[in-house]
């Protein structure tokens, strides 16, 4: 007999246990009538009696792919983020009074954008992270939450070591650089902006500087998609130009958002129908 | 050399058992599982999950953890080290054991 057979016709230990009693009490007169009686047909204890054996490949797999997507809020994380990022970018040019020319575009850059900017694009990273919590719950309280295993190959866990170091590094010496930039270079002339400069002074533009940047710092290791670091950085950095008056150079950093926002979406939609596949299965 | 009877009574009933084989697994592939997932991808009803997860627990192989998200009782199982290692060993000696 084969152990795929054996395994999968392996009944509740407990039912062996009577049948055995069963069969020896035929000719021992000690045992009492109701077990001496014969046996009824075994009745499906339970859906694991009466269901097929799972093919355990398959759960391994069920539970990996539930587990990674669901930590990506099923997809919607990378969508979300890939809109807000478009958003972003339509605020930016919205800022500029909606002025962007192919001109501004490849060889000029943004200028310094009002306050009121600044305060619009630092919601959209706030509504990103408490929507990513809402669907995060919203999914475990239907499905249930199941963390990811941490690999426990050397070489990944050395890689991420060395990542979260450079990260933690950089983030710093990146605030430390602009506050650096802001006392030493002055702003541009506000004449030469298409709308009034930003209200803030130097202090509280310090201030809002450091608040997003050691928020950055904290959320930092908790992203752990590519494509999600990404949009997350990107998404912290706007709000963190604008309020520090720095311009927005049109060529290199605003690009970066409709494009990053882009293969988001992209990414977020093939998550999205691989979770919904995934459920189906599970269902 | 013992023969191939003879290895598979020695298997591990603890592991061996089909619905406490599918929990291993999924906790296997899983840093924590929660009781509502592992109810629906093993199908196994909520008092069999329990039973089993009562019994593998009593073996050392699982942690049952209990905690609340928001007002709401969540219970979460975890592979302990002796479970991977005893579910590794069953695997080797199914494998020693098939033609």
């Amino acid at each position: 007999m084969s152990i795929r057979i054996l395994c999968r016709n392996h009944v509740d230990e407990d039912w062996s246990v009577l049948q055995t009693l069963r069969m020896n009490s035929i000719t021992d007169p000690s045992v009492p009538d109701e077990i001496r009686s014969p046996a009824p047909a075994p009745a499906p204890a339970s859906a694991s009696a009466s269901a097929p054996a799972p093919d355990l490949e398959r759960l391994s797999a069920l539970t990996r792919d539930y587990a990674r997507l669901s930590h990506d809020q099923g997809g919607w994380a990378g969508i979300c983020g890939g809109i807000f990022l478009l958003a972003v970018a339509a605020v930016e040019v919205w800022g500029q009074g909606w002025g962007l020319s192919w001109r501004t575009l490849w060889i000029g850059s943004f200028s310094p954008q009002p306050l009121r900017t600044g305060l619009v694009l630092l919601l959209l990273p706030l509504l990103w992270i408490a929507l990513r919590a809402l669907l995060l719950r919203h999914i475990q309280d239907r499905y249930g939450a199941v963390a990811p295993r941490i690999e426990s190959d050397d070489r990944r866990e050395r890689e991420l070591r060395v990542k979260n170091t450079i990260a933690r590094v950089m983030l710093p010496l990146i605030m430390l650089g602009g506050i650096w930039m802001l006392t030493r270079h002055p702003l541009p002339a506000p004449a030469s902006a298409p709308v009034a400069a930003p209200a803030l002074d130097l202090g509280l533009r310090i201030v809002a500087i450091l608040a997003l940047a050691s928020g950055l710092c904290v959320l930092l290791p908790r992203w752990e998609g590519r494509t999600e670091r990404m949009v997350g950085i990107l998404l912290f950095i706007a709000p963190v130009c604008v309020l520090a008056g720095f311009q927005m150079g049109a060529d290199d950093t605003m690009l970066a958002f409709p494009i990053i926002g882009l293969i988001s979406i992209g990414k977020g939609v093939r998550d999205y129908r691989q979770f919904r596949a995934t459920l189906r299965e599970l269902a | 050399m013992k023969d191939a009877f003879q290895r598979l009574l020695e298997l591990d009933r603890m592991v061996h058992e089909p619905a406490r084989l599918a929990i291993l697994t999924v906790l296997s592939s899983a840093e924590t599982v929660e009781f509502k997932f592992m109810e629906r991808v093993t199908r196994l009803t909520k008092g069999n999950l329990n039973s089993h997860a009562t019994k593998l627990e009593a073996a050392g192989y699982l942690e049952v953890l209990k905690s609340f998200r928001g007002k709401t009782p969540v219970t979460t199982f975890r592979l302990t080290a002796e479970g991977r290692a005893a579910l590794e060993r069953y695997w080797r000696e199914v494998r020693a054991i098939q033609p």
